[in-house]
């Protein structure tokens, strides 16, 4: 039996570091030093979680090459929402977690973004998706977020 | 002379309110906090100071109108960059500042948004004369629409602010029977109009 609950503790603590954090808006709103907005429009609000940010750059002069992978949130919000949406804060149907890496050529002025999609959640932070989601998925464009992206992973820790 | 001092003296006093305090990139980045991203995308980003947000709402339930003003700042990135660009912080054309009003009906759907430009610095913070962006109107153009940027400030002014020590306890707090969809948003600027408020007609419409 100590066999058994051994086992079960070790795949638990294996299985942590993998498993998903769901995600709220009040979350994502609470914490703008880790959570950086890096695209914002009416149409959605993008997030960078710092805590994951890795910048892979190469070692020429000036670094003509930056590839950065994070964990990215996508708020989607309602398209037309009226006064009652706004009173109840329902303006937001959904977040969409990706694992994203944005490729940029400096040099080139040319950006790539490459999205795995892992989670979808409602604001509220209960999950209503996964990697298989069949929902609206955003659509997004490298050129619209590298360069903010870049600020935010070379600026000075927030407050 | 001992006169002519004090009138000097009281000249700088009075002007030092109305002086525009710099503004540039180092500092919007800092501090996400106060500076929040209301916009961004591939030419600009717009933070609002939510320091300055004053807002006003109508209290007929739900609130249709609201009111919303801000000083916010407009960083432009430059048109095409390159790698010497992004090593020595040149993304960053110009920083304009503006008093902004935001005028929604959120019944109608209407958003409006007017601005008055105040200042315009390079990214280090340096002032850059406007005059002659403000005769070929380039410096009020910005690419964001007035919706865009109220449905992320809205959110915004509603967060909750951290509570002064020496606010009421929870038990002496308005009655159990104002439950959170009836009572009105909570911002703590936020002021209530009377309900036959209208959003004064601005001079410069975005839609």
């Amino acid at each position: 039996m100590k066999k058994v609950w051994a086992a079960l503790m070790a795949g638990l603590v294996l299985a942590a570091p993998t498993a998903a954090m769901a995600m709220d808006s009040a979350t994502l709103l609470a914490d703008p030093a880790r959570y950086r907005v890096i695209c914002a429009d009416g149409e959605k609000a993008v997030y960078a979680d710092m805590e994951t940010v890795r910048a892979m750059e190469s070692r020429d002069f000036p670094s003509s090459v930056e590839n950065i992978s994070f964990t990215m949130y996508v708020e989607t919000y309602a398209k037309k929402p009226d006064a009652m949406a706004y009173q109840t804060g329902n303006t937001v149907t959904d977040i969409q977690q990706y694992e994203a890496t944005a490729r940029g050529n400096k040099r080139e002025d040319s950006y790539r973004l490459e999205t795995k999609l892992t989670a979808v959640y409602d604001r509220n932070g209960a999950q209503i998706g996964d990697a298989s989601w069949k929902g609206k998925k955003a659509g997004l464009e490298a050129d619209d977020l590298y360069y903010s992206l870049f600020r935010a992973v070379h600026a000075p820790k927030g407050k | 002379m001992k006169k002519l001092y004090s009138l000097l003296a009281a000249g700088l006093l009075l002007a030092a309110p109305g002086a525009a305090r710099a503004m540039d990139q180092a500092a919007l980045l800092a501090d996400p906090g106060r500076y929040r991203v209301i916009y961004a995308g591939e030419d600009e980003v717009i933070y609002a100071d939510m320091t300055s947000v004053r807002s006003i709402q109508t209290m007929d339930f739900p609130n249709s109108i609201e009111n919303a003003h801000f000083k916010m700042y407009v960083e432009s990135y430059k048109d095409k960059v390159d790698a010497m660009d992004f090593a020595k912080g040149g993304l960053v054309t110009q920083i304009r500042e503006f008093d902004a009003g935001l005028y929604v009906n959120k019944n109608k759907k209407s958003y409006k948004l007017e601005t008055k430009l105040d200042a315009v610095y390079d990214a280090a913070g340096a002032a850059i004369p406007a005059k002659d962006l403000e005769e070929t109107g380039d410096a009020v153009k910005i690419r964001a629409k007035a919706e865009d940027l109220y449905k992320n400030l809205y959110r915004l002014e509603r967060l909750p602010k951290a509570a002064p020590a020496e606010e009421v306890a929870p038990s002496q707090e308005a009655p159990a029977a104002s439950s959170p969809e009836t009572a009105p948003a909570p911002s703590a600027t936020t002021g209530q109009a009377a309900a036959s408020a209208e959003a004064p007609a601005p001079a410069a419409q975005t839609k």
